[in-house]
């Protein structure tokens, strides 16, 4: 009998969410909503979801592109996630479902 | 409409110390730049040639850099190590900066229900241009580049449906159209306000007068680049007719150039990728070498920044008088009712294009002189003032 193994979880921002970013901040707004203000470990996870990416791409990721955020570990990126999650601002997906192709034209 | 953001506290007034250099031997020390060569200065950061960034000793820079759309550009530099910042002007800079930020997030959220609102009527062909275009393509962060509004270039055969589109989302004119067909037909563009304040700019072109309608639109379509808002493709102007766009808005969208828009003209002309031997094959093709040729002075005169090969091509190009005397009475008169009228009407590939344009110029519809509070007589009044000045002449 084969084993299946289930495909890890990767995260996305939600469709739609228009932000900008500065000193620390980023604001996020989109259409029917209320613009919201991301700060603390969430702005470092939010600046690396360009694309679908898993908990430990996005861990591995920050520690890239910001290499001074040593006490940044993937537990802290993981709370970060849900706390964009209870935001509605970012969604996860399985890997399977993640599009390899550009943004869409709508 | 709800107001949708959450808006920061309204900005401290400027409180803050620039510390006054002392000479330990007591030379005379340089007396302190004034606000508006700070201002030029920071306008040109990062460009080649520019001077070095200097701050103003006085009260309220942060606003003065707020109006003038440099916030982002200041910041850029203090991030770079290639200024200070006080830290009571930087906080005041990036406390306005993120409410400037924050229109733009509501402008970006318009413009994607905009374009939803686009594809529900069955398409509209269109491409961002300026603001939204300028800051995703053209600067390294959007943050960067804030903006006022939406412009929104539209083909000539969906200019209508795209004007009803806004209309039906709540959104108005000013005043009614001159004539029916006259948007699509001549009007550089039509503003559309929505109750909340955001302004959509519809472009049938991308100038005012006779040289807005030399510039072959259907091929502005064909050669575009690709950005993206919130996940979705947006079509903007390709590179070479960005730099074209950014000339012209410079010496024909206003008399006062802003020194953003500057900046951007100055970015477009020091960019290696846009050269004049790349871009003056398409300057010809829209007849313009003499705006062109005018912006470069009037961003000479305003900035310092060396501009290389586009300066060397400048001074090796004779301006023809003809030329240079349309573009001063479109920069004069702007949308008034002038000469400009007729350089336009001129322009006009067909007679009965030129019959319909002076028509709608003479004898506009009731609702338009309504719409703006004029009387027939005030238009003909004008009408004749201005033919009585060309018989002078």
């Amino acid at each position: 009998m084969l084993s299946v193994t289930a495909p890890a979880s990767h995260y996305r921002r939600r469709a739609h969410c228009v932000f900008r970013a500065l000193d620390n901040r980023v604001w996020v707004g989109s259409p029917g909503r209320a613009t919201v203000a991301v700060e603390g470990s969430a702005v470092f996870v939010w600046l690396v979801l360009e694309q679908a990416s898993s908990l430990a791409d996005l861990t591995s990721e920050i520690r890239r592109t910001w290499p001074e955020l040593t006490e940044l570990t993937e537990q802290g990126v993981d709370e970060a996630l849900r706390t964009l999650m209870d935001a509605d601002l970012v969604e996860s997906t399985d890997a399977d479902q993640v599009p390899a192709s550009a943004p869409s034209e709508a | 409409m709800p107001t949708r953001s959450r808006r920061l506290p309204r900005a401290k007034p400027d409180r803050y110390g620039v510390p006054i250099m002392a000479n330990p031997q007591g030379d005379p020390v340089s007396p302190p730049i004034d606000p508006e060569t700070a201002l030029r200065r920071i306008a040109t950061w990062d460009l080649p040639g520019a001077p070095p960034i200097e701050l103003p000793e006085i009260d309220g820079f942060a606003a003065q850099l707020q109006q003038r759309r440099l916030s982002g550009v200041l910041l850029a530099a203090h991030n770079c190590g290639d200024v200070t910042l006080p830290d009571e002007l930087r906080t005041e800079v990036i406390e306005r900066q993120h409410a400037a930020l924050l229109w733009c997030i509501e402008l970006e959220v318009r413009l994607l229900e905009v374009r939803d609102a686009f594809d529900a009527a069955g398409g509209i062909e269109h491409l961002v241009i300026k603001g939204p275009a300028i800051a995703h393509l053209d600067n390294p962060d959007p943050s960067m580049r804030t903006f006022a509004d939406v412009d929104v270039l539209v083909a000539g055969r969906d200019f209508d449906r795209a004007a009803g589109v806004l209309a039906a989302m709540g959104a108005s004119a000013p005043w009614a159209e001159r004539r029916a067909g006259f948007d699509r037909r001549f009007a550089k563009s039509k503003t559309m306000t929505f109750d909340d304040g955001i302004e959509f700019d519809l472009h049938r072109t991308l100038a005012d007068g006779a040289h807005g309608h030399r510039i072959p639109l259907g091929e502005l379509f064909e050669s575009t680049e690709r950005f993206e808002i919130g996940g979705v493709d947006f079509r903007a102007l390709g590179r070479t007719d960005r730099l074209l766009h950014s000339a012209y808005h410079l010496l024909l969208g206003s008399r006062e150039p802003a020194l953003m828009n500057l900046r951007d003209l100055a970015c477009y002309l020091t960019d290696e990728r846009l050269g004049p031997d790349e871009v003056l094959p398409r300057v010809r093709q829209w007849r313009g070498e003499t705006v062109v040729a005018m912006a470069i002075d009037l961003l000479a005169e305003r900035l310092e920044v060396d501009l290389g090969p586009w300066a060397r091509w400048r001074q090796s190009m004779q301006l023809d008088p003809a030329e240079v005397a349309l573009v001063q009475r479109q920069r004069a008169e702007g949308s008034s009712l002038g000469r400009a009228k007729l350089d336009v009407a001129r322009e006009l590939p067909r007679w009965r294009d030129r019959a319909a344009y002076l028509a709608a110029l003479a004898w506009p519809s009731r609702a338009h002189l309504a719409s703006r509070g004029l009387t027939r007589r005030d238009v003909l009044s004008s009408l004749a003032h201005t033919l009585w000045g060309l018989r002078r002449r």
